[in-house]
């Protein structure tokens, strides 16, 4: 059941990043892959989305809170973001996530985010036992690790198709 | 009154969302496991509707899951004022037309979801709902499960007829005596001032204890809207006789009223003596920044509103409406009144609230989420809101550069006589 993932750290966010922050409102009708990305992060940081691209992000308490669009995750993983480490997440956040198959890791050690890790740092999680590693400071994180199912969903590349390898015993 | 009734394999000491959920699976189930539930109505506003069309086909859905009522409401962008909102609307009834959708709420026949959901008897007491939007938390008021998802899961059970769903746990709060000088929105901007995230995050709220009797059913919904804002995954209220009479006036199906079981197990309890409340206001820019209103007196403002799913019922629109009668909207200050439906939005003209709010200088609006996700009526930077909505985020409502202050409707209408923010002279 390993699942682990690892990506260079390209931005740092603190707690409380609403959905709108991460995905405008006045974008809500916009579904298109290559339309959403634009406007990741427009309103507070334009630059930051461009830079996403096959990099991870870093968060605070309570990621993606507010609406439960799901534009605010897709805009997240249409840019090329392969890991999303928070301290913790808003609870459809984390269901669009898992839906989708994008890896967010729940940083839930007592350590505080600046020590867990800056812009550049190259992040290794997890998800099965919880750990996190910093491999460039070295240092490591112990954490909860991540529900089995939820790992399940998250291999098989989100709930779609984890719905179709295992038809027989959902239905 | 009916109850779920007591089955031998199912687990003693039960909150109320393990009845309802244990209810729908059919067995015992553990809190933190992972099941997949049978879902009794999925609702999807305007934006939602749009998101879940493609993955329907994408899926190669051949017919919507049966057991499953789909309610379709036009509200985030009503009236259309860009060709990508017409367009999305048009999305929304071609899939009501593909689909056969029954349930279908149309501009100028419905109005803001959550109210048209609670009015046109969608939601049921004992229900277990999803929706496209975080503010289904408002249906616990009803003893309705709401769960707030994104498009692939309401897709998903369009497409299956079930929802994955961690068995979640639960926060109870007991409520004694009754409201005095303070409303439901008050209590709530209190809550998520003093139950930190970590207590909220991922659990239902319950509401229990003598105190729940005294509140009425809108402001259970304002409190269960409300508390969306602390990170909860839904809410729900005990319960009564006011929830019978509700469900009887307006289910338009089964329902079961639902109680905690004496002996329920919470992971958290707090107790509160709503004589206790005073006025809130939740200042920029988050809705657990909470203070008394008197701590924000004075604070000038350039608009106020009175809208939205949190509070534009009958009852808010009475005292906004009270506050304002035979006066007048501070000059400095425009005042925005949008009726949660078209049903609130006919009683409020019927009670001459509409008379009053236009007689005072106030802009009233359709019925439509407008306002308070800055669809309309927008912020300019450097400009300040007093709200009745429920998100103070920055650009929310407009201007990144605006503040946005959360407050009660009577809140709200005196500050906009005032032209700041103020209680009004008897609080």
């Amino acid at each position: 059941m390993a699942y682990v993932k690892r990506a260079r750290i390209a931005g740092v966010l603190g707690d409380h990043v609403n959905t709108d922050v991460i995905y405008p409102a006045r974008y809500l009708v916009l579904f298109e892959p290559e339309e959403v990305k634009r406007h990741l992060f427009e309103d507070i940081d334009p630059a930051l989305a461009p830079r996403l691209a096959g990099a991870g992000v870093l968060g605070g308490e309570d990621f993606g809170c507010g609406s439960a669009r799901e534009q605010g995750l897709t805009a997240l993983q249409y840019a090329g973001t392969e890991l999303v480490v928070c301290k913790s997440f808003s609870r459809a956040f984390y269901r669009n996530g898992v839906n989708n198959g994008v890896p967010l890791f729940i940083a839930d050690c007592p350590q505080p985010l600046e020590e867990i890790g800056g812009v550049g740092d190259e992040l290794e999680a997890d998800f099965e036992t919880g750990l996190l590693t910093n491999r460039t400071t070295g240092r490591a994180f112990a954490c909860t690790p991540t529900q089995e199912f939820v790992i399940r969903v998250l291999q098989a590349g989100g709930i779609f198709p984890y719905y179709n390898q295992n038809k027989k015993e959902l239905s | 009154m009916e109850y779920f009734p007591e089955k031998g394999e199912l687990s003693v000491g039960r909150t109320m969302t393990k009845q309802i959920l244990e209810q729908k699976a059919g067995h015992a189930i553990q809190t933190g496991q992972v099941y997949f539930f049978p879902i009794d109505c999925v609702m999807t506003h305007d934006v939602g509707t749009a998101g879940v069309v493609p993955l329907l086909e994408k899926y190669g859905t051949e017919r919507l899951a049966p057991g499953v009522e789909p309610v379709v409401v036009l509200d985030h962008f009503v009236p259309a004022a860009t060709l990508s909102h017409a367009q999305s609307h048009k999305t929304a009834r071609d899939f009501v037309r593909r689909w056969g959708v029954e349930h279908f709420y149309e501009i100028g026949r419905g109005g803001v979801c959550h109210q048209v959901l609670l009015e046109k008897g969608h939601v049921r007491s004992g229900g277990l709902l999803a929706a496209t939007d975080a503010h289904v938390t408002t249906y616990g008021g009803a003893g309705c499960l709401g769960l707030g998802v994104g498009v692939t899961d309401i897709a998903m059970t369009l497409h299956t007829g079930r929802m994955w769903i961690k068995a979640p746990e639960t926060v109870g709060v007991r409520l004694e005596g009754a409201l005095h000088r303070a409303s439901a929105k008050d209590l709530a901007i209190h809550l998520l001032r003093e139950i930190p995230f970590s207590q909220f995050n991922y659990r239902v709220v319950e509401f229990y204890g003598p105190g729940v009797e005294s509140l009425t059913m809108d402001d259970r919904f304002c409190l269960c809207n409300m508390l969306s804002e602390g990170g909860v995954k839904s809410c729900l209220v005990a319960g009564d006789d006011r929830t019978a009479a509700y469900m009887t006036e307006r289910a338009g199906g089964e329902w079961t009223l639902v109680r905690p079981e004496e002996d329920a197990e919470y992971e958290f309890r707090h107790a509160v003596r709503l004589e206790d409340i005073r006025p809130m206001v939740a200042c920029p820019h988050h809705p657990t920044f909470g203070k008394r209103v008197e701590e924000a007196r004075g604070i000038p403002i350039d608009q106020a509103f009175l809208g939205s799913c949190t509070n534009g019922r009958m009852e808010d629109l009475r005292i906004g409406a009270a506050a304002v009668r035979g006066r007048q909207v501070h000059p400095r200050v425009r005042f925005v009144v949008t009726p949660a439906s078209q049903e609130v939005y006919l009683q409020a003209i019927a009670e001459g609230l509409i008379q009053d709010f236009i007689q005072a200088g106030a802009m009233v609006t359709n019925p439509s989420c407008g306002a308070c996700i800055g669809a309309s009526s927008l912020l300019a930077p450097g400009e300040v809101c007093v709200s009745t909505s429920n998100r103070n985020f920055r650009g929310r409502m407009g201007s990144i550069d605006a503040d946005i202050y959360l407050a009660s409707p009577a809140t709200v209408a005196a500050s906009a006589v005032a032209g700041f923010i103020t209680a009004g002279e008897e609080a």
